[in-house]
Order: structure tokens, then sequence, then C-alpha cells
């Protein structure tokens, strides 16, 4: 029976899975961003939810869900540098703010967190889906809920959904040409490569179901 | 790989570590922040100039820190922007009460963290204002000059920068002044071979034997050209027509020259390419007063150059000539 609420202590549990999961990718993202930049950014990520993990060991307790995806943001943006700590950092801390006072994370919840990272990524970096970035599959995923009228489904199938679309999203960035960045310099020498950002968060949400769906992830220790 | 180092994650803060005990004659590190300052620290009344970017550029940025030119300067990871939270610790660590000037390379992730550390300061009081520097004539087309990215040309907008403000220059000022520099500067690199990222452990481009790319940037980011590589005068010479092409105002005037060396290009070669360069200079009527051959902004162990005009008019030619003392510059 797969996890229906992530409660506070359940969410510390889960940001150090997905950290997990990003370190043990991290090679495969660093040689996607070879293809389109210098190729650091999954040293770039494993860095940033390294800082994660180490800020959640050292949080009280008692922190709720939108104290621990503040500190996540705060941890991420201070960990990291470069385009993408702002980025994660300010999308993270922005799905705090949208779950002020929140318990527990269900399926209307995980909505409204997807949404309000949409929006935060969109703001900082100036970007709208299309435009090969990690927006791309945050919108994917964002959009692929709000149509199937996500919010009366089982949190475990809703993320499995938004999972999926995410990687659609990212695998389809392949096609794309970049308009911001370093790597809008490229032209068309990005085709055929997904976005390695788009990629990472269809990573990011892959884990948070493989962790909701499976007993043993869930006792992974902080 | 083969690098002198001791942890790949460390090279950026061990580097800088090294640099500061080298020559604290001129700088010091500040406490729970990747970053230098000049060793007098905050002057008061003065401007602050900070500068910073990735790592992976030495001397760039930290190197030219000192009474002259920059009073501070943060340090990312490799080739990754710094956070906000050192910018900010950095920034007040060089306020006199006069502001502090933000002067770095135009880089998506420089604007974004120099961008919010200055949000963050503007609450605290301090006032802040940001130059970003575009003098990478091969990022992008003259009518879209504002998108170019930053390479060695940094060096002359921190130069004029740092002397503006040295001589009690206002914060609108200095701003202007460094402004002013980037305006007048051009710059055209050329990679012979790719450098490795010590945390990755693999070449960022692969360059065939015998290849050359015009236009390549400081992280491998694709030029104008790949082609053979050519004699150095051949080379020199397409550099500077390049410049020239793109600022024709340069013909017949007075000018500043840096031949750059990004990392693995011996000093014997930068010079041979600065004595063509010099020839072609003189044949379109250059006058040149001030001339800069060495490794400036590299780009760890890539093989190349680039080359930087800085075209000279009466207000910029005392700020240019005007002392500085720091580990990678010392002018008298």
């Amino acid at each position: 029976m797969a996890l229906q609420a992530i409660d506070a202590r359940r969410l510390s549990q889960m940001l150090v899975f997905v950290a997990g999961e990003i370190a043990r990718r991290e090679a495969e993202l660093n040689a996607l961003d070879a293809a389109a930049g210098d190729g650091d950014h999954g040293i770039t990520m494993r860095i940033g939810f390294e800082a994660i993990r180490e800020r959640l060991g050292q949080l009280d307790p008692a922190t709720p869900v939108d104290a621990i995806l503040r500190e996540s943001g705060n941890a991420f943006l201070g960990g990291t540098g470069g385009a993408i700590g702002v980025v994660m950092g300010k999308m993270l801390m922005a799905g705090g703010k949208a779950l002020q006072g929140v318990q527990e994370i269900r399926a209307p919840e995980f909505l409204l967190l997807l949404n309000s990272w949409e929006t935060s990524v969109s703001a900082t970096g100036k970007v709208k889906p299309g435009d090969r970035t990690i927006l791309d599959a945050i919108h994917g995923a964002a959009s692929a809920l709000t149509a199937s009228d996500a919010t009366k489904k089982d949190l475990d199938v809703v993320v499995d959904l938004s999972a999926a679309a995410a990687q659609e999203a990212a695998r389809s960035t392949a096609d794309m040409l970049c308009r911001v960045g370093r790597a809008s310099r490229l032209g068309t020498r990005v085709l055929g490569h997904p976005d390695p950002g788009a990629t990472s968060f269809a990573i990011m949400l892959r884990a948070m179901h493989d962790w909701i769906t499976s007993p043993t992830a869930l006792d992974t220790q902080l | 790989m083969k690098k002198l180092i001791n942890d790949p994650r460390k090279v950026a803060a061990e580097a800088l570590e090294g640099l500061a005990l080298a020559y604290p004659q001129y700088l010091r590190l500040v406490p729970n922040a990747q970053a230098v300052v000049r060793k007098d620290a905050p002057v008061a009344g003065k401007v602050g100039v900070l500068s910073g970017g990735g790592s992976g550029h030495e001397p760039m940025f930290a190197g030219f820190v000192g009474a002259g030119m920059a009073d501070g300067s943060v340090a990312g990871n490799i080739f990754a922007s710094p956070p906000p939270q050192p910018i900010v610790t950095a920034a007040k660590a060089i306020h006199g009460g006069a502001g502090v000037l933000f002067l770095y390379g135009n880089y998506s992730g420089d604007v974004l963290n120099f961008d919010m550390a200055a949000e963050m300061l503007e609450e605290e009081g301090i006032r802040t204002s940001t130059v970003r520097i575009t003098d990478d004539v091969a990022s992008a087309p003259p009518e879209r000059h504002e998108e170019r990215r930053g390479i060695a040309g940094d060096f002359f907008v921190i130069k004029v920068a740092g002397a503006c403000a040295a001589r009690e220059g206002s914060l609108a000022e200095v701003t202007a002044a460094a402004e002013e520099a980037n305006r007048h500067t051009r710059s055209m690199g050329v990679a012979l071979s790719s450098c490795i990222i010590p945390a990755s452990g693999t070449p960022i481009f692969d360059l065939a034997e015998g290849d050359m790319e015009v236009g390549m940037g400081l992280h491998g980011e694709p030029g104008v050209e790949r082609a053979r590589l050519k004699s150095a005068n051949e080379v020199a010479e397409e550099l500077v027509r390049r410049i020239l092409e793109d600022m024709p105002e340069l013909a017949n005037g007075d000018a500043a020259i840096l031949v750059n060396g990004l990392g693995a290009t011996p000093l014997a070669e930068l010079f041979i390419v600065f004595r063509a360069a010099h020839a072609m200079l003189v044949r379109h009527g250059v006058t040149i007063r001030h001339s800069y051959v060495g490794n400036y902004a590299t780009s760890l162990e890539m093989a190349g150059c680039s080359i930087s005009l800085l075209r000279l008019n009466e207000r910029l030619k005392p700020w240019l000539a005007a002392p500085a003392q720091t580990p990678a510059l010392v002018q008298i």
C-alpha cells in the first residue's frame, strides 16, 4: 500500500531519498550537460542536494512541511551557485510559501506544489515552456495533473502521472533550440540531446514516486 | 586527467586560500565566504568595486584585487557563479559607505546570483549598481551586443572602474566609467584544445589534433568558426580583423591591448601573437598606449589565446594609466 499523505517527517525522508537518486545519476547528467554545456550539471545537482540533506539533518524534528521546503531551498541556493542554484533554490522556497500551514501533502497539495514551482521557475529564469529548460519538465508535470482532475486521485497515482509527464517533456526538449543561458549560443548543436535541467526534474519526480511506493525506500534514514 | 589537486571539490577554495597566503600585502580572505578583499578593506568613503564569477579563470577575478583595481572578489566553484550569500558578505566587507559596484561577465548564472545579492543588500540599506561585461565579439552580433558574454576584457573594465573609484568617484561616476570601458572594449579568442573540469575529469569539448576554434568561449561555448590551425601571424590577424570590423572607430586612434593566454599556451607563443597583432594595428593607424601579455583570464588548462582591445579616449587614458597593486597586476 503506497503512502497517501506526506507529513513533515516523511517529507524530509523523501528529500533525502531524492538526493540519493540524483547522486546516483550524476555521471549521466554530466554527460547530457557535456553535449550542450561544460558537463557539470550532475555535479551541481548533487552538491545542491547534499546541502539539502545536511540542512535537514540539523533541523528540529518538529519543523513543519512549509519550513522544510523553505530551508531546503535556502540550502540548495547557498550550496551550489550557478543559475541552477537560484532557480532550484527559489523554486523550493516558493513551494514552502504555497504550502504554508499544511500538515500533510496529499494529491491537492502536490498539485499546489507543482504549480508554485512552475510559477517560480518561469519568473526567476524569465523562461516559458519551449525554451528548453527545466521549466519544460515542470510545466509538463503540472499540466498533466491539471488536465486529469488529479485532486480526486490518490497521491501515488498523481505523482506517477506527473513523473511520466515530466519524463516525456524532458525527452521532448531534445528537439528544442535553446533561447536562454550559456547553451543558447549553441544553435542547432544541442539538438538530439535532452536538456539536463529538465531531465533532473524528471528524475526528482520519479524518485519521489519510487519512494512513495517502495516499502524499503520509506525507511530512508536522515 | 592529470592535475595537481587534493580534492576535486575543493579546487576553488584551496586555490583562493593559496592566493591569499601568497599575497598578504594586497589582499585577505573573507571569513565564511569564498571571497577575498583588499587588505585594508573597507576604505572609508570610497566606492567598493566587487568582481566575481566562477573559478577556473585564474588570475581572473581574485588576482585583480588590491589598491587601484577591485576591492573584493567572490569566487564560485569551477565555472559556476557564486551563490548570493558570499556576494553579500564580501560586499559588506568592502562597503566604505559610498555604495558597491558589481562587475562581472555577462552569464545567466552570475546575473541571477548577483541580482539576488543586490536585492538582499538593498534590504540592508547598502546601495549597489551593476555593470555586466560584454566584450566577446564572437558571442552575439553587434545588434545584440548587450547579450554578449564577458571574457578577458573584464581586465580593462575592472582596471578603469578601480582607478575611478580610487580617485573618489561617486557610485554613479564609477558605474559610468565601467560602462564606458565596457562599451570601448572588444575581445576575440581562439581555442586549440579543451580544458578538463576537475570534478568531472573529462574534456568539455572535442577539438581534433590540428584544428582550432575561433571565438570559443571561456567555458567551451562554441565560437564562430572551426578550422585547421594556422600560423600565429594568420591567427592574430584574424582576431584583430574581427575586432576592427566590430569596432571600426578603433582605427587611427589610441588603444590598449591585452594578449591573453587561456592557460596552456606558452608565453613565447603569446609574444609571437602580440608581435603580429601589433604590426596589424600599426597598419591600421592604431597607437598602442598600453600593452599587456600573459595569462589574465584563463580557462583551466585550455590552450589558445584571446586578444582584447580597449579604445582609449581622454577620460579612459588616466584611469588605465593609474597605479595598481594586485597579485596579477602591479602598475606604477
